[in-house]
């Protein structure tokens, strides 16, 4: 049996490298099923499929123990629903989402890593999956299929696409949260550099669509703590504005902002029972995938 | 503020520190990084006017900074109110010139504090108080010059002696040491500021152009009072009593005792008393002492200025003073009547000569002449007018108004003063005489007097010499003049004996002047009662003559010798006795100067264009001024601006480093 301590995260700097965002998507996934104790797999389905046997570093409470009793075997009951889940993968692909900061990757690359996992997990499970990408309109829209070709066909386009236009994620949102008819769920990933009541709006018109909602706030480390080590000439990324600033009262002010930002979507979502996880791109794919999984199965 | 109104402009150059504040701000300026962000929407709104401000809040750390090296740099270059004059006092290379009055009524001790004291203080106080590297200079009283504080003074020279001020000499060696003084001097005077001695300083305020500060400290006692005592009357063989002057200044004399005093035996007692700023003339009886012999007269009574409780006599002389009239008629009879009138009181030995009979020893053996209305000079008196005479005599000049004594009068005239005057005689309107002041030789004492029972129709003009008794009109009446055989001479400009041009013989003015003129001219030759005040030079009597005395004090200590001095004095008042050579001893009596008793003090006035270079003060008010002066209102401000600055740098460099 694997002690979980044993388990080896990989950094996004490791991954960066790999080009192929499929093989990064297989590493990381196949990684995070032999590291965790408890399997994604059995989160979103209910219906009994079939035994499989035990593996080591499984948890013991998977354990079919009737079965056991009976055969003397350790065997795990696996459950599949009738209906697949219809997930939707929404992935802000605004200009502010290229930003990077110094040796970490940028926020675009890590949230298309992290969408290609999950969209693998999501397969992997025989849910149906789609991807919305968007920037100031909604550049790609796939609807949710089950299928490997679809897999396939999400991780090309993830390939293709790269980061351009302003963020405008409620009207993103909006704009897919209009072509829903089924209910399922939605990951959103994005920073949400937007008006957080229009964010706000916005995601409460998923909730009113049916849509179990996870978003993962996408950050990068020094949008966490800003810079105060000198002035700086700060080029904003989506517009092209360029003001001087002073390291320390920027970082002040900027600290102060995000944090009444944060609050007021964090408070949104807390209200709409909206999962949301703020997830940093210095952190390991893995445990960022584990801290928004393990959520989601808590709430389940 | 200009550069001439520092005291160490050359400190300016650390002005150069200012930059240091500068290189650092520089150096603090870290270089602007350039940074692509995802969104400025929390910077854009107010972290630029945020950091805007930090950046005038640094510009405005950097102004405090350098103006706060710029305050202290001024601070150190010592500024000063160049308009103010009183300034100059705080120049650490400037010089304060102080002279201490050190005349006796600086005795005076008030509470059991002597004046001179107090004025010790105040040189102390402005020692403590100036610069420490400012130089004060004290007048050296015995050197007659400005020495520095830190030299040794003369230990004999007592703080205050008899006599009249230094202040003349003072002003003198201030004036020719302060034009090599490369900054402005300040002249302190500390003194009581008795109203003769401001009388000097109005006139140099008057007459000077001042440039410089000039301190008046006074330490004149608030209210003053003395007691003195003054011999007006010594015994002789006529009368067995002493009469005396009480006089008491600013309170009333209760009674208090009056002895008098023979070496150590007490001869007479008295009891007197008189009010408050009066005078009262008292009797003492005493034994008749031996002519010529020194005596005291004491006040027992308790006050603040001991000097003139005391009055020195000598007993008067038995032998009589000799005169001689000479007049060519009658008409002389009222001086002789005059002088006969006065022998038994004053001793005068009266004898009258006709003008031709007048032989060599009459004039010889008279020492008071009296020429009245001579028109031709006999061989003995042009011997006198020409100088041939072995002593010095007083000779009173009565002029004839006919014409047959215009030669006469103008060979006498001219022969004491412009040969080429003119003396003409004045007359058609009736004036009368005036004892024109109290300051001058004859009259001190006493008060300006007009007699207008004398009425003179005619007189000469103009007379030589120095007026002693003037006319209403401003003309002289009787002048003094002294010729090149030292004869005294009291020329008169009308007629002392009958005559139509005045009736001054009818008048009880005739008398007294005559007494009164005599003893003057006596003085003059050195024969008469002779009034010794204290510190106050006289001319010697041994002068010229090739003879010299030993003086002795009254224990009979030698103390002086006059031989070929011009002028010789005595220090302390008391009775000294003069050991001629090859003559008998005489006693002389020297008083302390009257003006020193009357403690009437008045404070300088400046006049309108020096009063802003002149502070009058008391001691305390010294103490206030020098403190006061010490900070200063700009330098104060500048200390202000430094407190204001300082918490400046410190507000805005907590501002710095907080958001």
């Amino acid at each position: 049996m694997t002690h979980p301590t044993a388990v080896t995260f990989l950094n996004p700097a490791q991954l960066s490298p790999i080009r192929s965002l499929s093989l990064r998507a297989k590493i990381i996934v196949e990684g995070l099923i032999a590291g965790m104790h408890r399997s994604p797999y059995h989160g979103f389905s209910a219906e009994f499929l079939e035994h499989r046997p035990y593996l080591p570093g499984e948890s013991i409470r998977s354990i079919d123990w009737r079965s056991y009793a009976r055969t003397d075997r350790t065997v795990v009951r696996l459950f599949e629903d009738e209906t697949n889940l219809y997930a939707r993968i929404l992935l802000d692909k605004s200009m502010s989402m290229a930003f990077g900061s110094e040796g970490v990757m940028a926020k675009f690359d890590y949230g298309r890593t992290l969408a290609a996992s999950l969209a693998w997990i999501f397969v992997r499970q025989r849910d149906a999956v789609g991807l919305v990408t968007f920037g100031e309109h909604i550049d790609v829209s796939l609807p949710p299929r089950s299928t490997n070709i679809q897999l396939q066909t999400i991780i090309a386009c993830l390939q293709k696409s790269s980061p351009s236009g302003a963020t405008r994620c409620a009207a993103a949102i909006d704009g897919a949260a209009r072509a829903i008819r089924k209910r399922g769920m939605c990951v959103l990933i994005s920073d949400l550099f937007d008006d957080p009541a229009s964010v706000v709006q916005a995601l409460r018109h998923l909730r009113f669509k049916r849509q179990d909602t996870i978003v993962i706030w996408l950050l990068d480390p020094m949008e966490r703590e800003f810079r105060r080590d000198a002035p700086l000439a700060v080029l904003d990324m989506e517009s092209g504005e360029k003001v001087h600033l002073d390291g320390e009262t920027a970082a002040e002010y900027y600290e102060k902002g995000m944090r009444a930002h944060r609050a007021l979507i964090e408070s949104a979502c807390r209200e709409m029972a909206i999962d949301c996880e703020m997830v940093f791109t210095d952190e390991p794919f893995q445990r960022a995938l584990i801290r928004v999984l393990e959520k989601r199965r808590r709430l389940y | 503020m200009s550069a001439p109104a520092l005291f160490r402009p050359a400190m300016l150059w650390a002005l150069a520190f200012v930059a240091v504040p500068i290189i650092i701000h520089f150096f603090q300026r870290r270089r602007t990084i350039r940074l692509d962000f995802s969104s400025i929407r929390f910077l854009k709104e107010s972290a630029v006017i945020a950091s805007r401000r930090k950046r005038l809040r640094r510009l405005l750390l950097l102004l405090a900074r350098i103006a706060m090296l710029a305050v202290i740099v001024v601070l150190f270059a010592q500024p000063y109110n160049p308009f103010d004059p009183f300034g100059a006092l705080r120049n650490p290379q400037g010089r304060t010139y102080v002279w201490v009055d050190p005349t006796i009524s600086m005795d005076y001790r008030d509470d059991g504090v002597a004046l001179w004291e107090i004025a010790g203080r105040c040189v102390a106080l402005l020692d403590s108080m100036l610069p420490k590297s400012r130089k004060l200079f004290v007048f050296d009283e015995c050197g007659g010059r400005f020495a520095d504080r830190d030299e040794p003074r003369q230990a004999a020279c007592p703080p205050v002696r008899h006599g009249p001020t230094n202040l003349g000499e003072m002003l003198r060696e201030f004036n020719r040491r302060r034009r090599g003084d490369g900054h402005v001097p300040a002249l302190v005077l500390i003194s009581d500021f008795q109203a003769h001695d401001t009388a000097i300083l109005d006139t140099f305020l008057f007459t000077d152009t001042l440039g410089f500060p000039v301190l008046f400290v006074t330490v004149a006692p608030r209210r003053p009072y003395n007691y003195a005592v003054e011999v007006v009357s010594p015994p002789s063989r006529q009368q067995s009593y002493v009469r005396c002057a009480v006089r008491a200044y600013g309170r009333e004399l209760r009674p208090a005792g009056l002895s008098v005093l023979s070496g150590t035996l007490r001869t007479g007692h008295e009891q007197t008393g008189c009010g408050r700023d009066t005078a009262v003339e008292v009797q003492v009886e005493t034994s008749v002492p031996e002519p010529m012999q020194p005596a005291e007269v004491r006040l027992e009574a308790d006050d603040p200025f001991m000097h003139d409780n005391t009055a020195y006599f000598v007993t008067e002389s038995n032998r009589p003073v000799r005169v001689l009239v000479v007049a060519e008629n009658e008409s002389a009879f009222p001086v002789v009547a005059a002088y006969r009138s006065l022998s038994q009181e004053q001793g005068y030995d009266t004898r009258t000569a006709g003008a031709l009979s007048v032989g060599f020893d009459d004039l010889d053996s008279a020492e008071v002449i009296i020429l009245a209305g001579l028109s031709v000079p006999s061989r003995p008196l042009q011997a006198l007018f020409s100088g041939h005479s072995l002593e010095r005599k007083v000779i009173l000049f009565s002029p004839g108004m006919d014409g047959k004594h215009a030669a006469l009068n103008g060979q006498v005239l001219g022969s004491l003063g412009r040969k080429d005057a003119g003396y003409r005689m004045v007359s058609g309107k009736t004036l009368f005489p005036v004892l024109p002041d109290t300051v001058s030789m004859l009259w001190r004492g006493f008060p300006r007097r007009e007699d207008k029972s004398v009425c003179i129709d005619a007189y000469l003009a103009p007379m030589p010499g120095t007026a002693l008794v003037r006319l209403s009109d401003g003309g002289v009446m009787a002048a003094y003049a002294a010729d090149s055989a030292g004869h005294c001479w009291i020329l008169f400009s009308t007629p002392i004996c009958i005559d139509k041009a005045n009736n001054l013989g009818e008048t009880g003015f005739f008398v007294p002047l005559l007494d009164r003129l005599t003893r003057f001219g006596l003085s003059m030759v050195g024969r008469g009662p002779r009034q010794w005040i204290a510190g106050v030079l006289q001319r010697n009597p041994f002068f010229g003559t090739g003879a010299g005395a030993d003086i002795f004090d009254a224990e009979g200590r030698a103390i002086a010798r006059w031989s070929s001095q011009a002028m010789v004095g005595f220090e302390k008042p008391g009775a000294y006795k003069i050991q001629p050579a090859s003559q008998s001893a005489y006693w002389v009596a020297v008083r302390c100067s009257p003006e020193e008793s009357s403690l009437s003090y008045t404070r300088p006035a400046a006049p309108k264009n020096a009063q802003r270079y002149v502070k009058v003060m008391d001691a305390a008010g010294l103490r206030e001024f020098l403190r006061g002066m010490r900070g200063g209102s700009r330098l104060n401000l500048l200390w202000i601006i430094l407190g204001v600055l300082a918490l400046a740098e410190v507000f805005l460099w907590e501002k710095k480093r907080m958001p």
